[in-house]
């Protein structure tokens, strides 16, 4: 996907003015964030819309199944929604007896396996059509196959009475427009049009960062988020829902909610890692992250995998149960140079490591080791006989000039890896010797 | 001032390119005739035809530049040279000699320092082909990078400070084989002094002045390659992560091994995914870091390069070390060493 991403950054000349603007759009709000919800808000209401707002999740769960039990509702449909899965609000409205489907392909197949997503616009990622064509079989009851264009076809046909039975669609927002109260939504299935025309009531449940202020902005955000993210110019579908029916509409739903969920962004805005709430979400620092890579999605443990998780989980949920995050990560900065609004996330990175580090998650020996280097770094004597005693210790340990066993915990680097001996004679020693000082 | 690149000072009569080292006031590319010899005592001026980057440099090794001056205005603007010579040889004299005073700082960081110190030799070598004096201050221990990617901000703000006093002592270049500690100078060190008006404004300073190696020698030296090169020897080059992104330094090493003697640098498959060292990563999360090492050692192989060639020693020892324990005949050095030819030394000398 990366490659989708260069070419298609290629194919448009504005690319890099459109990144600069999409920031400049993004970093705007959020300075004024308050300004822009409160705007939204009473458009959403003028439009014919409700507004709830949810400090955490069980505050939004509990909404949502309330404007369910006000509705009689028995039967819901979900279009992809990140922040959906955030606050765990499947489990929470099966818990009271509601029957929900995921109708994003990815996310159904996730929902039938009992999985979890490893990829944020690619929940699958993790799963080969093999995967997908047993899993089918035995769920859906069409029959074997794992050719990608017949299971697509199952899933559709599964899928297409479900939404034309359910009673109520909950969607995520992938932008909010301040000025005009509209929520847009971006997908390649048109499975996020069906979900919120077809029932009768609509829900959007939107992270309260998730906003621009008009529709020029939503525009230039637009520009570079399928780009980014999948190489497309623009997704399959591109929704824009102002309100319920109006008198007049051909459809459409009679009721249209919006929950705006705090959980932890406001604190997160107050911060030094208030940056990572520009995300707009289009998954490209998860293709280009060579760490990413190399351990899936699963490996980051919630929502949001790859580097934009890695700042969002500890900042959202607390470094104390995440510390762990924000080191697995090289610092590399590939994940700046794919990201369409240019979030500086190796930055925020280094300031989440500075609070682990302050608030003693760092192992004792670490701290020891390090703060023990300090010293003979601020003391240039010390640190030449530090030098000295390595070469000596090294020469012992080593053969042929490399060390292939280091104890304690050098045995992380030896345990795959030699480890070149330290010279018998360093730099400085060497200058000394051939200019005398 | 533009400064120019290492200078050729020969005899005249063989038609040799000859250009002015310093203030570079004359730029003559010309071939001379037989006409004009007037070179007194040309055997000052002798230089290696062997060397491809051929240096006398040092004006200091003239005696006399007079009439050197004169063959130049003469050539170039067809008139009476002494009339001008009286304006300007003290002028270009002085200005070239005060220009060679203000030596390279090297601070060669603490890995070379400690673990490949043939790495700042071969550093040194290179700057003085180019024509610069170096100087190597003393009390240089760590720029304080492995302790503020770790988070430890108070042991890196001591080793930054004391980073900062010894190279604020100093005047000229400060120039480093290494673009992650650059890095660290140049960015990173200005931010964490920022809450101290006296420490920033020193940052500042130091910043300003500090270079990475290809950097200094391509983009303000104006060199196109430097040293003598090496055997005919197929390289690839890996560009680390901090250097490649947060410096720019996207052509200035490749460049310079391009147009060195004897090397043939290939094309390394994916080269600017991160080849998994990250300072204490390697050793925090291993397996992680060993897993990227591999997928970075398949397209070295893949390239089939004799030589991994990189410009920070932290890449290079992490991937040197999978190579030497795959058994693998790639041999890995740091891009100063092949462009120095300093091939054959090993680690432990």
């Amino acid at each position: 996907m990366s490659a989708y991403r260069v070419a298609a950054s290629a194919d448009f000349p504005l690319m890099e003015e459109m990144r600069d603007r999409a920031r400049e759009v993004r970093l705007h709000t959020l300075a004024n964030l308050d300004k822009y919800l409160a705007q939204f808000a009473s458009q959403v209401e003028a439009n014919g819309g409700q507004v709830h707002w949810a400090v955490d999740g069980e505050e939004a769960n509990a909404i949502i199944r309330q404007i369910a039990d006000e509705n009689d509702v028995r039967t819901v449909v979900k279009s992809k929604s990140m922040v959906t899965e955030e606050i765990e609000l499947n489990e929470s409205l099966e818990a009271a007896g509601l029957s929900i489907v995921e109708t994003d392909l990815g996310e159904f197949i996730v929902q039938l396996s009992g999985d979890k997503p490893s990829h944020i616009i690619a929940p699958v990622l993790h799963k080969t059509r093999y995967d997908i064509g047993e899993l089918f079989a035995d769920k859906l009851d069409r029959g074997l196959s794992t050719d990608p264009a017949e299971l697509t076809q199952m899933a559709r046909e599964h899928l297409r009475r479900e939404f034309l039975t359910a009673d109520m669609g909950i969607s995520g927002c992938n932008l909010a427009i301040a000025d005009t109260g509209t929520v847009v939504l971006v997908t390649n299935e048109g499975n996020g049009r069906l979900t919120t025309t077809a029932p009768r009531i609509h829900v959007t449940v939107m992270g309260m960062e998730r906003i621009v202020p008009t529709f020029g902005d939503a525009s230039a955000v637009l520009e570079v988020l399928a780009r980014a993210g999948t190489g497309q110019r623009l997704s399959v579908y591109t929704n824009f829902v102002s309100g319920p029916r109006r008198h007049g509409d051909p459809d459409g739903p009679d009721a249209f909610h919006v929950v705006i969920l705090d959980n932890g962004r406001s604190r997160t805005l107050g911060g030094q890692e208030a940056e990572i709430l520009a995300c707009i979400r289009c998954g490209a620092c998860l293709n280009i992250c060579p760490v990413y890579r190399e351990v899936g999605g699963h490996a980051y443990g919630f929502t949001y995998p790859g580097p934009i998780g890695a700042v969002v989980t500890p900042s959202l949920k607390g470094l104390d149960e995440w510390h762990e995050l924000p080191y697995a990560s090289t610092l590399c900065g590939a994940c700046v140079e794919a990201c369409p609004v240019r979030i500086d996330i190796p930055k925020m990175l280094l300031t989440l490591r500075s609070r682990a580090a302050t608030d003693g998650h760092l192992p004792g020996w670490l701290t020891f080791a390090i703060g023990r280097y300090a010293t003979a770094a601020t003391h240039p004597r010390q640190f030449r006989m530090l030098l000295k005693a390595g070469g000596v210790v090294g020469s012992m340990m080593a053969k042929d000039g490399w060390i292939n066993k280091a104890p304690s915990h050098g045995a992380n680097w030896t345990g795959a890896r030699d480890l070149p001996q330290p010279a018998r004679r360093p730099f400085h020693a060497r200058w000394k010797a051939r200019h005398g000082a | 001032m533009q400064r120019q690149g290492p200078v050729a000072v020969g005899p005249i009569d063989m038609g040799f390119d000859l250009r002015m080292v310093g203030p570079a006031l004359f730029a003559i590319n010309e071939q001379y005739g037989t006409e004009r010899n007037v070179l007194d005592a040309p055997g000052r001026y002798e230089f290696s035809l062997e060397r491809p980057a051929p240096l006398l440099g040092r004006i200091d090794e003239v005696d006399d530049l007079r009439p050197v001056l004169a063959a130049l205005i003469a050539k170039q603007w067809h008139f009476d040279a002494n009339h001008y010579l009286r304006c300007i040889h003290g002028f270009i004299v002085g200005m070239a000699l005060s220009w060679f005073q203000m030596a390279v700082q090297l601070f060669v960081t603490c890995l070379v320092n400690s673990f490949f110190p043939e790495v700042g030799e071969a550093t040194v070598d290179l700057l003085e082909s180019a024509g610069e004096t170096v100087e190597f201050p003393a009390d240089q221990t760590c720029c304080g990078q492995p302790a503020y990617n770790v988070g430890l901000r108070a042991d890196a703000r001591k080793m930054a400070a004391h980073t900062l006093d010894v190279l604020d002592a100093t005047d000229g270049p400060i120039v480093l084989p290494s673009g992650s500690c650059t890095d660290m100078i140049v960015h990173h060190i200005p931010e964490l002094m920022a809450g101290d008006p006296r420490r920033a404004a020193q940052a500042e300073r130091v910043a300003g002045r500090t270079r990475e190696l290809s950097q200094f020698l391509v983009d303000d030296l104006g060199l196109e390659t430097v040293g003598p090169g090496c055997g005919d020897r197929s390289v690839a080059y890996h560009p680390s992560c901090h250097g490649l992104r947060n410096l720019s330094l996207r052509t200035q090493a490749e460049s310079l091994l391009d147009h060195a003697e004897g090397v043939r640098r290939v094309e390394l498959p994916d080269a600017e995914n991160c080849c998994g060292f990250g300072g204490l990563f390697s050793v925090e999360m291993p397996d992680i870091s060993v897993a990227m090492m591999e997928t970075k050692l398949k397209n070295v192989e893949a390239s089939g390069a004799a030589v991994l060639v990189g410009g920070d020693v932290s890449c290079l020892m992490h991937l040197g070390g999978g190579l030497h324990r795959n058994g693998s005949a790639v041999t890995v050095k740091h891009f100063a060493e092949i462009l120095a030819g300093r091939l054959d030394t090993a680690n432990d000398d």
